[in-house]
């Protein structure tokens, strides 16, 4: 009973995390199953993906309620995102994945320092070269999906410094259109380690009960968000992933 | 316009349904499993088919938003991704 509980504590904290920064939620549940529960990683990530798909449905929607998803540029980014993982999966036997996660970690650390400096850019500047922008932007999430695909990295941490940034979207509906992104990305995945068999029947109910209620409370919160205190938290996990990247990457290279 | 943002609201409203869906249906699978009953994972199993067939759903509810409000480039690339989705999980089978 205590161990159910635990399973679904980690669901809830990894929804209201996830659901608040648009982001799966995949960066609190993996560790806590392998480190905390002793869930081998092999299970830990496919049970991981069912809850950030929950996640997704719920915290999107609330997202969406408030006007925070901009939907015609989440459906080509998703497009882009879906062809760069899937070429990504595909070249893992073939391309040297501690050279990636190395450079994945550079650009991820770029993106922290360039997040927190950045700021929000004025309704007529996103009407600017919209189309050339949205052009690019669908190129480097191509780009981000495939070496997320080789690393092992969620979408949303790669898109949300790109709509920002680059496409300018204001930081709250970047993370709304991540939230939604992330979703159609994690289902394909989920797809396939449910056709496969790798999802655990038992661990997998409580983990996504509790993302389900903490990512519809995080999108609350989420939509409600001061900037700055997302940038900051934004700017911790960017560094947290970079961090373990360029340990996995070390530690592959030994 | 208002029909187009009205089916917007249907996915708002679609989502606010489909998450009560869900918590109940992984509740039951929750109490299922804890109580040892076999049931637990059939329920699991079919909840996860929801969960993915709810992600169409909502792509699919999108694409009739885009039809309503004539945007006939949105439309086709929500048709796409629809596509690459089913394409990266086959893909993804096949590769592994």
């Amino acid at each position: 009973m205590t161990e159910v509980l635990a399973y679904i504590g980690c669901g809830v904290l990894a929804g209201l995390f996830g659901g608040y920064l648009g982001l799966g939620g995949g960066v609190v549940i993996v560790p806590f199953l392998t480190l905390a529960m002793g869930v081998d990683i092999k299970q830990a990530v496919p049970v991981s993906m069912a809850a950030i798909v929950v996640n997704s449905l719920s915290a999107s929607s609330e997202y969406m309620k408030k006007g925070l998803v901009d939907i015609e540029i989440m459906v080509p980014l998703a497009i882009a995102m879906v062809l760069g993982m899937i070429v990504g999966s595909s070249a893992l036997y073939f391309v040297p994945q501690q050279y990636v996660r190395l450079l994945l970690a550079v650009i991820l650390v770029y993106s922290a320092v360039s997040l927190l400096r950045g700021q929000e850019k004025p309704a007529h500047h996103r009407e600017q070269n919209k189309r050339t922008r949205l052009i690019i932007g669908c190129l480097l999430a191509t780009i981000g999906g495939l070496m997320g695909g080789l690393a092992g990295v969620g979408g949303g941490i790669i898109l949300i410094p790109l709509m920002f940034l680059l496409i300018g979207l204001p930081l709250s509906t970047a993370r709304g259109t991540s939230s939604f992104i992330v979703g159609f990305s994690g289902a394909a995945s989920l797809g396939v380690y449910f056709l496969s068999g790798l999802v655990n029947l038992t661990v997998a109910p409580p983990v996504m009960l509790g993302s389900v209620i903490g990512g519809k409370f995080g999108g609350k919160l989420g939509a409600l968000a001061k900037p700055k205190i997302v940038k900051i938290l934004l700017f911790i996990v960017l560094l947290w992933v970079s961090y373990k990247l360029v340990t996995t990457a070390i530690r592959e290279m030994q | 316009m208002n029909a187009a943002h009205g089916r917007l609201k249907t996915l708002v409203v679609f989502d606010h349904w489909s998450w009560l869906l869900f918590v109940a249906w992984f509740t039951v699978a929750t109490v299922l499993n804890a109580l040892g009953s076999s049931a637990g994972a059939a329920v699991t199993y079919w909840g996860i088919v929801a969960v993915l067939v709810d992600n169409v759903m909502r792509l699919v509810l999108l694409a009739a938003h885009f039809e309503l409000e004539k945007k006939s480039t949105y439309l086709g690339l929500t048709v796409v991704l629809i596509l690459a989705m089913i394409a990266s999980i086959l893909f993804q089978l096949w590769v592994h």
